[in-house]
């Protein structure tokens, strides 16, 4: 559509026609969803203001005044018509056992990929091990002392002078 | 007194034995004892280390003549007893043993002091647990393994003949060796009624145990080997036997402890005499001799019994 200019020339009824239009082109103002309705350049402005918001908080806001939830959010995030798909900027991280399932658009933990150093220290508790699952072979040579042993059952094994040869313990009952 | 309950192996357990097991072992020692006892008797010529033994007999007396009549039996010697025989022949033989050395405190077997413990037996704890017992096994008179006895005949069932010289010798006067028409006869005529003979009894059968177990060099708790528990079993038996006061096997002949084997029995002749003639001669004639005797009559009585004896002491 061209653009509505206004000619010298222009008899006053073709000025009417064309002032309207252009009336038509600029709309309502007080249609304006914005927040500020005084006038076009203050309601583009609060526009700007807005799109220059762009770390988490003020996208959690965008979304949480746009009311979006969390499969618009996916929809969005997913929308291929976009200039840019978002999707195609999020990355797995196998090196630290993060995987991405694009088509899902999740993150997640491969099996077999925690390693020792993705555990902090001393942060396997007592409740993280299953019962009765320690097995022999967990246990290092000469690291259990009769202090670990259950109800402490000890044989002395003595010559005939009372002198104790060895020390034998085992777990009572 | 220590009597100990040794430990043995039972199904991957130690299991303090039962009084059954410990008898058996006692048996044992008493089987081990008889392959080698510490204490024997020999048969020597003279001299015997056990009391001597004497053998009593009758004999007749000496004979009477007369050229006009026969002496009457008063007028003629009565019979009389020969002069003992002594019998001094057995003696005992201890052989010369030191204890056992228990090397390192661990040469017995090992039982549950009842507060943790396992411990080797000490010496008296081996002593009073199966040796005394088998000691007094071996003295109780029966034919026990490696001990000695007396019997009348060379041969005996489970037994071996020490010596074919008999110990002992009963004898008589020879009632039929005596007649009229001999007299004058020797007036010692003797018999033999019976030989004695020492024997030892052999070693019977093995008595089936259970081996205990012992404290090895590494401190380790092993069974025994059969043959090293018996080895062991005879040291302290032999040592007991002839080194520990009021365990010392003694024989003796008719001392205290219980009998071994037959008595041996003096017997003799218990009549006055048997007053016999003999004419030498026509009746009236000169030449002719009157001849008396007595010979030894009667029916045998004891004299004595002599029996050798076995005990502790």
């Amino acid at each position: 559509m061209a653009v509505t200019q206004i000619n010298l020339s222009d008899a006053v009824t073709t000025l009417v026609t064309k002032t309207n239009t252009i009336a038509s082109d600029l709309g309502d103002k007080a249609l304006l969803s914005t927040t500020d309705k005084t006038n076009l350049v203050a309601a583009i402005n609060e526009i700007n203001t807005q799109v220059g918001k762009v770390d988490s908080a003020d996208v959690i806001n965008l979304i949480t005044a746009n009311a979006l939830d969390s499969s618009e959010v996916i929809q969005l995030l997913a929308d291929t018509t976009a200039d840019a798909n978002i999707y195609s900027n999020f990355q797995k991280d196998s090196a630290n056992g993060i995987g991405f399932d694009s088509s899902q658009g999740r993150f997640f933990i491969p099996p077999n990929t925690i390693n020792a150093s993705m555990i902090e220290l001393n942060a396997v508790t007592e409740v993280k091990i299953a019962n009765n699952s320690i097995t022999e072979d967990k246990m290092a040579d000469d690291a259990i002392s009769s202090v670990e042993l259950k109800s402490l059952s000890t044989l002395l094994i003595k010559d005939s002078a009372g002198s104790t040869l060895k020390t034998i313990h085992g777990a009572g009952v | 007194m220590a009597a100990r309950r040794p430990l043995y192996y039972d199904s991957g357990n130690l299991r303090e034995m039962s009084e059954a097991m410990i008898t058996s072992i006692q048996n044992r020692c008493v089987y081990v004892y008889g392959s080698d006892p510490s204490v024997t008797l020999s048969v020597v010529g003279s001299s015997g280390t056990l009391d001597s033994m004497s053998d009593t007999r009758m004999q007749a007396g000496t004979d009477t003549t007369d050229s006009t009549n026969f002496d009457t039996e008063s007028e003629t010697p009565n019979i009389s007893q020969v002069t003992p025989i002594v019998f001094d022949k057995i003696s005992q033989v201890n052989a010369s043993l030191s204890a056992p050395t228990d090397t390192n405190n661990r040469l017995y077997p090992v039982y549950y002091d009842g507060s943790g413990a396992v411990q080797a037996m000490t010496a008296t704890d081996m002593f009073d647990t199966f040796i005394t017992q088998a000691i007094t096994t071996l003295v109780d008179g029966n034919d026990r393994d490696g001990t000695f006895r007396i019997h009348t005949a060379t041969s005996l069932t489970d037994h071996t003949l020490i010596s074919s010289t008999p110990v002992f010798t009963d004898t008589r006067a020879d009632v039929a060796a005596y007649t009229d028409a001999g007299i004058p006869e020797t007036r010692d005529q003797p018999t033999t009624i019976t030989n004695y003979y020492v024997f030892r009894t052999n070693q019977g059968t093995a008595p089936s145990i259970t081996v205990p177990f012992q404290v090895t060099t590494g401190n380790d708790l092993q069974t025994y080997s059969a043959s090293a528990f018996d080895a062991m079993l005879l040291a302290e038996m032999r040592h007991h036997t002839v080194n520990t006061v009021g365990s010392r096997i003694t024989y003796s002949i008719n001392g205290t402890g219980a009998n071994r084997g037959t008595g041996m029995v003096d017997t003799r002749l218990d009549g006055s005499g048997n007053y016999q003639q003999r004419q030498d001669g026509p009746s009236g004639s000169p030449s002719t001799v009157y001849r008396t005797q007595e010979f030894p009559n009667g029916s045998p009585q004891t004299i004595n019994t002599y029996f050798l004896k076995i005990t502790r002491s």
